[in-house]
């Protein structure tokens, strides 16, 4: 179990994360879903220890979560100039002895020997995914991973999800699309203003869209037909 | 509207002036220096105009490299006239001060350079040199292989120079020196935390091992010149066997002050001011202990800084 007890995060007296207690089944895929600004990366950024939270308690199975408990993706992948793919992916050691990286290139034919800057959104969010898949970790946190790939890539990226679920990691996710959420997710928790407010097992997934965006839906198809 | 690339400069110099603090004021001076420099080049130098040929090619080599030109061309207004006043205001505290010389010609050629410049929108696909340069250099030392494949033509020719003349007296030395403020320019860029936690290093043991590996391609690289240099040029050779510790503190300084001020996945061209002024010092008698304390005292410094990113 992870468990998270009275996590706060503030960044000059605002509070980002507020007083967040909750506990993640392990080995099962947890969706995170919120607008822009509600505290996503935030909650990852401190879940994957990139970010010291003000007060608050990360668990794991009882005993007090890592940085080496946490392999992550980041929304935005930063890359050292000049260098090229394979490079990139050779600074990782390969904990994960069952990495294999031509059966992966198969799927996202990367042009390794070429220098990242020249690569497109998308080719460097599959590089930095080849990366973290190089490491084996309990968690895996992956923010925002559908941004930027092709329509192939993202059904890859969801086999990906599923069978790190089948090898028992726990696997954080975070959309602003909801649909490959609920392709892969088994629990969906909604993050708002810097507070988990509801949580969504598989079964009750039929209940998200309208429970999100019934209301939005409802305002905005008549504002929003007179207005364009 | 035709002013808005001139108001993004003016926001974005603003914004970084404010970051600079004292630094400000040197780069003020020095910049204050060179158009003194050049004033007295117009009115007392016949070929001034050699300072024009300089001014155009900086302009055009900005022009090349800069990657905002898509965005420029696709979506200002007249972007032309708006990249030429960029470089029109770039130059002009080193080329007004012509009109009043006998070199007046040389602000109207600049000019129609400048006017020029525009016009040239290409944009080349940087390419991967030397690819094979991780099978010298481990993937896990980042900093060196794209920093010689940033900076592989003066990084070599600077090399191959002082290697060619290491029989004469103090010059290989001054090359090998322009070299290691070179190399310490490798580590202007920070890496993302999970690259920095590749390892599972303590704070001190990640730090060590940059600097180990610092030491250990920098006496590869400068042990043969020196140590031919030391042995032909007797008179200096008291010179010569300092060199190489100043240098290898100079190098930790450059490590330890990357470390000092890391967050991650930022480049901090600030540092090169601070390494600059202190790499300087090092060519001074009185001041050679100073790289070596700074090392020190930035050891310390980037291990604090680092117990943010490294800790569990």
């Amino acid at each position: 179990m992870i468990s998270i007890q009275n996590l706060t995060v503030s960044f000059n007296n605002h509070q980002v994360l507020k007083n967040i207690s909750i506990c993640f089944e392990p080995g099962l895929v947890h969706g995170v879903v919120g607008l822009n600004g509600s505290g996503k990366t935030t909650f990852f950024n401190v879940l994957s220890k990139i970010l010291k939270p003000d007060s608050g308690e990360l668990k794991q199975n009882g005993t007090v979560l890592t940085a080496r408990d946490t392999a992550y993706l980041e929304t935005s992948n930063f890359f050292f100039s000049r260098i090229t793919g394979n490079e990139y992916l050779k600074i990782f050691r390969q904990t994960n002895q069952a990495f294999d990286l031509a059966a992966l290139q198969d799927y996202f034919k990367l042009p390794l020997d070429e220098l990242i800057e020249n690569y497109s959104t998308g080719m460097k969010k599959k590089l930095a995914l080849l990366a973290v898949l190089k490491q084996i970790k309990p968690i895996f946190i992956l923010d925002e991973p559908f941004n930027g790939l092709d329509l192939e890539t993202n059904k890859v990226l969801e086999i990906i999800i599923t069978s790190l679920k089948l090898k028992r990691k726990t696997v954080f996710v975070s959309s602003h699309i909801i649909e490959p959420l609920l392709n892969t997710c088994d629990a969906i928790h909604v993050l708002e203003n810097g507070s988990f407010i509801r949580s969504y097992q598989k079964i009750d997934f039929s209940a998200i869209d309208e429970d999100l965006f019934g209301k939005l839906k409802m305002d905005a198809t008549q504002i929003i037909s007179k207005a364009i | 509207m035709t002013k808005s690339l001139l108001y993004i400069r003016a926001r974005q110099f603003n914004r970084e002036a404010k970051g600079l603090g004292l630094y400000l004021l040197i780069i003020i001076v020095i910049a204050g220096a060179l158009s003194f420099i050049t004033y007295t080049q117009y009115k007392t130098n016949q070929n001034a105009w050699y300072v024009i040929i300089a001014l155009s090619i900086i302009c055009l080599a900005m022009q090349y490299s800069r990657t905002d030109k898509a965005f420029i061309y696709k979506h200002l207004d007249k972007p032309h006239v708006q990249i030429f006043s960029e470089y029109f205001f770039l130059t002009l505290p080193f080329s007004i001060t012509s009109i009043i010389t006998p070199n007046w010609y040389c602000f109207p050629l600049l000019m129609a350079a400048l006017i020029c410049i525009p016009f040239f929108k290409f944009q080349f696909k940087n390419r991967a040199v030397f690819k094979n340069l991780s099978s010298v250099i481990p993937a896990s030392n980042f900093e060196w292989i794209s920093g010689i494949r940033k900076q592989y033509i003066p990084f070599i020719s600077l090399y191959l120079v002082a290697l060619t003349f290491c029989w004469v007296r103090i010059l290989p030395l001054i090359l090998l020196w322009l070299l290691t403020s070179m190399i310490s320019a490798f580590h202007l860029e920070n890496e993302p935390v999970h690259i920095l936690r590749e390892g599972n290093k303590t704070p001190r043991k990640f730090l060590l091992g940059k600097i180990q590996i610092n030491i250990k391609y920098l006496l590869i690289l400068y042990s043969l010149p020196v140590i031919i240099n030391a042995i032909i040029v007797r008179e200096f050779q008291v010179i010569t066997l300092l060199f190489i510790p100043v240098q290898i503190a100079l190098l930790c300084f450059a490590v330890n002050l990357k470390y000092s001020t890391y967050k991650p996945q930022t480049n901090q061209l600030g540092n090169n001011i601070g390494f600059s002024i202190i790499a300087i010092l090092s060519a001074m008698p009185y001041f050679l202990p100073i790289p070596v304390i700074l090392a020190i005292i930035y050891l310390y410094k980037a291990e604090k800084n680092l117990k943010l990113y490294l800790h569990d």
